[in-house]
């Protein structure tokens, strides 16, 4: 096992990280701000490569135009869900849990009958590998994993510096003391919405050219969003992108090592940390 | 003429012993298509799961992943049979106990985590089981299963099935209605209500939340054991997340508050979208539509009706009786 190749492991690992930690955010964010959650986060996920590759390969539209449109176009689809579906349920955790599995299998089943069930691949302009370190690395895997460091940078810069996203944190800690200094909770609520949907579909989107795509990839990514946003606390930001990094490099070190099985020890991992520190790393009670 | 009041209990023994005749008849006389015997067995096998897991949801227990407890019930008696060789009889005993003991260690080990926290550690349950199988026993093909077979009967045909699920989940029903009667069930509720103040008046929440799982994991392993005989193969598909997810949604579907809310739940979710007679896709559609729209309208889920129907049911049969009392020819005399 040489180091050079335990070390393109390891940043494969971080790279996958990168995009569940793009995930786990969204996710936490919802929950954070609504107390809502959102089921469908891996079929949005879905949608959003599936829509990537639609664009990119079917109507020959430039790689990164159509990361914008599709980003933009499922965070109002997200709008219209908060506004149209899950403002009803607002206070009922676990009816809206229900509620939005059931959206999440109308999302599947409405993408696999329109695009069938077989993996599609999106390929980008970027050509080319970068040599560091003796490592091999393709520049296509270097630039979107840039793009989502830049994505979590932008994020960190929104929630402190931001008014919008100091109101969102706010929210999320204590909704009646936000609401006392006259943060329009309704309005913060929308805009996480549009915000999470916006993430998940961008997160597809970069990450559509490096791994095939599939109408049937949003189960296993929302479990993994699962174990993330458990590893690092839900509703927390930080933990959300350590979670996503841990699981990427668990992920890509033990596929190295034990192959399949990986899977089975995340689960396994998740069930005694939770038992362990049932609030991940960063949770608050 | 006083008409008698119909008293509520009176009411309630002759709606489910209707219900009770209409089932035992069922395939008898109006059941002849071997597909709706096969869907209503079905509902039957979820109703088991979804009626006992209710009871863990009354302490508010956010356990969503009844598919591993299926599952070990599932594979349990196959394995036992098939590997060990053991008869139906002797392996059922042995699944149950096994799969009690193992909610039991579980039960203690992670009811003391809450809400969210509880759904996503049961669903990393059942996804840790399903790939246990896989590894171990599946390796991803179909195990076929020997038939049901006691007291010299062979359970072959699905008419005996059908007996036999709504049997067990005749006395599921009674069990589970005796135990939401119990102190326990009266506990459990006030563990839903706040979970503190039950703390603090001395009760041990974490062992009646222990003992809700176990009942429900008991027979979570008959339906399992069900499942497994009756379809006579199993694979690991059938105890996915998803699985899980299906059962949790009928039981929410349904209702809840009450005892028939699984049931409620799952013949609507199971029957309807196959009686309509569409492709795969609709169907599914279908059943989705119908969950949020059920929610959306009826946030109880359907047996939130139920107290209504029960008001204007005795209403309704006074006012029938009060109509024959003033027909035309009686007035005369």
């Amino acid at each position: 096992m040489s180091p050079v190749l335990v070390g393109q492991v390891l940043i494969n690992g971080l790279q996958m990280g990168l995009f569940y930690a793009l995930l786990a955010v969204g996710f936490s964010l919802i929950y954070g701000v609504g107390r809502i959650i959102f089921c469908g986060h891996g079929e949005i996920y879905m949608m959003g490569a599936v829509l990537n590759y639609f664009l990119v390969m079917r109507l020959g539209l430039p790689y990164p135009l159509a990361i914008i449109i599709v980003s933009l176009a499922v965070g109002v689809f997200g709008l219209i869900l908060d506004r149209g579906l899950f403002r009803r349920f607002l206070g009922d955790d676990f009816g809206i849990f229900i509620v939005s599995l059931g959206l999440a299998i109308i999302i599947q089943q409405v993408f696999l009958e329109l695009f069938g069930g077989h993996p599609m691949g999106i390929s980008t302009q970027i050509r080319g590998t970068v040599k560091l370190l003796g490592m091999t690395l393709s520049r296509e895997r270097l630039v979107t994993s840039l793009i989502s460091v830049a994505i979590i940078v932008a994020l960190h810069f929104f929630f402190h510096r931001v008014k919008a996203g100091q109101a969102m944190r706010a929210v999320a800690q204590d909704p009646e003391a936000a609401a006392l200094y006259g943060i329009n909770k309704s309005a913060i609520l929308s805009l996480t919405f549009f915000l999470s949907l916006a993430l998940a579909a961008a997160a597809a989107g970069l990450i559509a050219p490096i791994f095939s795509v599939s109408t049937a990839m949003g189960s296993r990514a929302l479990l993994n969003t699962f174990i993330v946003v458990t590893l690092g606390g839900l509703g927390s930001f930080p933990g959300a992108i350590l979670g996503g990094l841990l699981i990427g490099i668990l992920h890509a070190v033990g596929g190295l090592f034990i192959g399949e099985i990986t899977y089975l020890t995340a689960f396994v991992i998740i069930i005694v940390f939770l038992v362990v520190r049932p609030r991940g790393f960063f949770g608050h009670t | 003429m006083a008409i008698p009041r119909m008293n509520e209990n009176r009411l309630k023994i002759i709606s489910i012993s209707a219900i009770a005749i209409f089932m035992v008849i069922l395939p008898l006389f109006i059941v002849t298509s071997p597909f709706t015997l096969h869907l209503i067995t079905i509902v039957g096998i979820y109703t088991i799961l979804g009626t006992s897991l209710r009871l863990a949801h009354t302490a508010d227990i956010w356990f969503v992943g009844p598919a591993a407890f299926l599952g070990m019930g599932a594979y349990g008696v196959a394995i036992l049979m098939l590997d060990i060789g053991l008869s139906f009889l002797q392996a059922v005993p042995i699944v149950c106990i096994g799969v009690v003991l193992f909610a039991w260690g579980f039960g203690y080990a992670t009811l003391r985590v809450k809400g969210i926290y509880l759904a996503i550690l049961s669903l990393a349950l059942v996804e840790a089981l399903r790939l246990t199988w896989v590894y171990t026993f599946d390796k991803n093909r179909a195990i076929m299963v020997p038939p049901a077979h006691f007291f010299g009967i062979d359970l072959a045909t699905k008419v005996e099935y059908y007996y036999l699920v709504w049997a067990i989940l005749a006395i599921t029903l009674v069990i589970l209605h005796r135990v939401e009667k119990s102190h326990i069930g009266a506990v459990l509720k006030s563990i839903a209500q706040d979970e503190s103040l039950a703390m603090s008046l001395g009760i041990k929440t974490l062992r009646y939340k222990v003992i809700a799982l176990c009942v429900f994991a008991f027979f979570a392993a008959i339906a399992g054991i069900c499942f497994a005989t009756y379809n006579m193969a199993i694979s690991n598909k059938s105890f996915t997340v998803w699985a899980s997810m299906l059962i949790v949604i009928q039981m929410v579907v349904g209702g809840r508050g009450s005892i028939w809310g699984p049931m409620v739940g799952a013949a609507l979710l199971t029957i309807v979208p196959h009686l309509l007679g569409l492709s795969p896709f609709l169907q599914k559609i279908i059943y989705s539509s119908l969950v949020i729209a059920v929610l959306y309208f009826l946030p109880g889920g359907l047996t939130s009706l139920l107290p209504a129907i029960r008001k204007s049911l005795p209403e309704g049969i006074r006012s029938l009786a009060r109509a024959i009392q003033s027909l035309p020819g009686k007035v005369k005399r």
